[in-house]
């Protein structure tokens, strides 16, 4: 379950652009030499065009993550990988990965969050959470961004997202969590912390806005 | 809003916009800074890029099973289900193909046996036919009124009459109509009969000798089956040479 073998993702080959056009049923093979050097985009396509065995690429590069997101949300590590395997295998089909519209990265880590959301809606009842689901949905359709670039290892990146969570200020690290990790609304926030909407709004806000700076490394 | 060149803290806007809380003012007033300032959305990009980052800041966590191998296990190539489309298509054809020729497979059996059946009656009708001493009774309505028309085939080697008629009346209740033979002013009941809904008979008769003994034929209609004497009127009328 090592996870330190990867990765160029994007902008390190012309694959991915070449490769999104292949024909669903035309399989592309990638050799395994080439693969180290494939981006997501590219390893994804090869995969719909047939190529079974680009799934285990996709999931060397973020099986781990994609579990360590859902048990931090879910706290429960059989349903986390019975829902880790649910994602990888709903690749498969209905796909709405547009590759011109953001990175695979972004894609798979919104389709976590969003169907691990869904199945907190099962545990919850507060009628107050749902608001963000709908947002999280469109969000997921608006996404533009890039993915986390560059050839860095996921142990460094770890330490370096670890690092710059924690040089936030503890108020604005804590309601990132509870928002992102846990999927809890502001306002199920405002609850939880026993403080103003308008206070965790602006905790949240700053905080993201100083993780941006603390990641410029990281996000162009 | 626009009286007011900045009522907000941009910078928090477009944070507030990833994070999905903004309010309805907020968010008509960033759209109104997105159109203005096109380049706003490569911020809104790089702060949803960081957003994504927070997985790698989790604990190290790993699964208890192989969820690699189970995955690859599961996961079906792409061409799969193609073939899976196309054998389900296949299937569903084969199964009203042969559905269609089974129907069509009954349908000449029936036409079939008909003929076979209708084969057997020419057949029957010309051995009959090739009998010495028969006898054809063309019958005639006694009455201008009677439209009924046929005749009485009488082939006495084999003990067979076929009796043939047209144009009759249906008849309404226990009523029949009946055959007798007329021997010597003497009547003897041969059958009795209905026409079909075309107003027709088509019967064979296995009669006893009365009929080879006469030398005229009457049928009646009755007011039941199997009566002794004729009670109804003369309905048509044959006679022919003694046998």
């Amino acid at each position: 379950m090592q996870v330190t073998n990867f990765l160029p993702f994007k902008n390190t080959t012309n694959l991915a652009k070449e490769s999104v056009n292949i024909e669903p049923g035309n399989s592309l093979m990638i050799n395994n030499s080439d693969r180290k050097q494939s981006t997501d985009e590219a390893v994804f396509a090869a995969f719909i065009g047939g190529d079974k065995s680009a799934l285990g690429v996709l999931y060397d590069r973020y099986g781990l993550l994609v579990y360590r997101l859902i048990y931090r949300m879910l706290n429960n590590s059989q349903e986390s990988e019975d829902l880790t395997q649910e994602i990888f295998l709903s690749l498969q089909v209905k796909t709405k990965f547009d590759p011109e519209r953001g990175s695979f990265y972004t894609y798979l880590m919104m389709l976590t969050r969003s169907r691990t959301i869904d199945r907190l809606r099962s545990k919850r009842s507060q009628g107050r959470f749902w608001q963000n689901i709908g947002k999280l949905t469109d969000s997921i359709e608006q996404q533009k961004s890039d993915s986390p670039m560059d050839i860095v290892s996921t142990k460094e990146r770890s330490a370096l997202v670890k690092n710059a969570l924690q040089d936030l200020a503890p108020n604005q690290r804590q309601v990132l969590e509870l928002s992102y990790y846990e999927g809890l609304s502001q306002s199920e926030i405002a609850k939880r912390l026993n403080i103003p909407l308008g206070t965790v709004k602006t905790h949240s806000r700053r905080g993201l806005l100083q993780l941006r700076k603390n990641l410029h490394n990281l996000v162009n | 809003m626009t009286n007011n060149p900045q009522p907000h803290n941009l910078s928090e806007i477009l944070a507030g916009y990833v994070l999905g809380d903004l309010d309805e003012t907020e968010l008509v007033w960033l759209n109104q800074q997105l159109a203005a300032n096109p380049q706003l959305k490569e911020k809104v990009s790089q702060l949803e890029s960081t957003l994504t980052l927070m997985p790698y800041g989790l604990p190290e966590d790993v699964p208890q099973n192989d969820l690699r191998s189970q995955i690859m296990a599961q996961v079906q190539p792409q061409s799969r289900s193609t073939k899976y489309r196309w054998s389900w298509i296949i299937s569903a054809v084969t199964a009203v193909s042969a559905l269609w020729l089974g129907i069509n497979n009954f349908s000449l059996r029936q036409q079939l046996a008909l003929r076979d059946n209708q084969l057997q009656q020419q057949q029957e009708l010309i051995t009959l036919l090739r009998q010495p001493n028969n006898r054809l009774v063309a019958l005639q309505g006694n009455q201008d009124v009677v439209t009924a028309s046929g005749s009485l085939f009488i082939s006495p080697e084999s003990k067979t009459a076929v009796l043939a008629l047209q144009n009759l009346e249906p008849l309404a209740g226990k009523q029949v109509y009946r055959l007798w033979a007329i021997s010597q002013n003497k009547k003897t009941g041969c059958a009795n009969f209905t026409p079909n809904a075309e107003g027709k008979v088509d019967l064979t008769i296995a009669p006893d000798d009365a009929l080879f003994d006469a030398n005229s034929i009457l049928i009646t209609i009755e007011p039941q089956a199997d009566t002794e004497q004729p009670l109804g009127s003369e309905f048509l009328t044959g006679s022919y040479s003694a046998i």
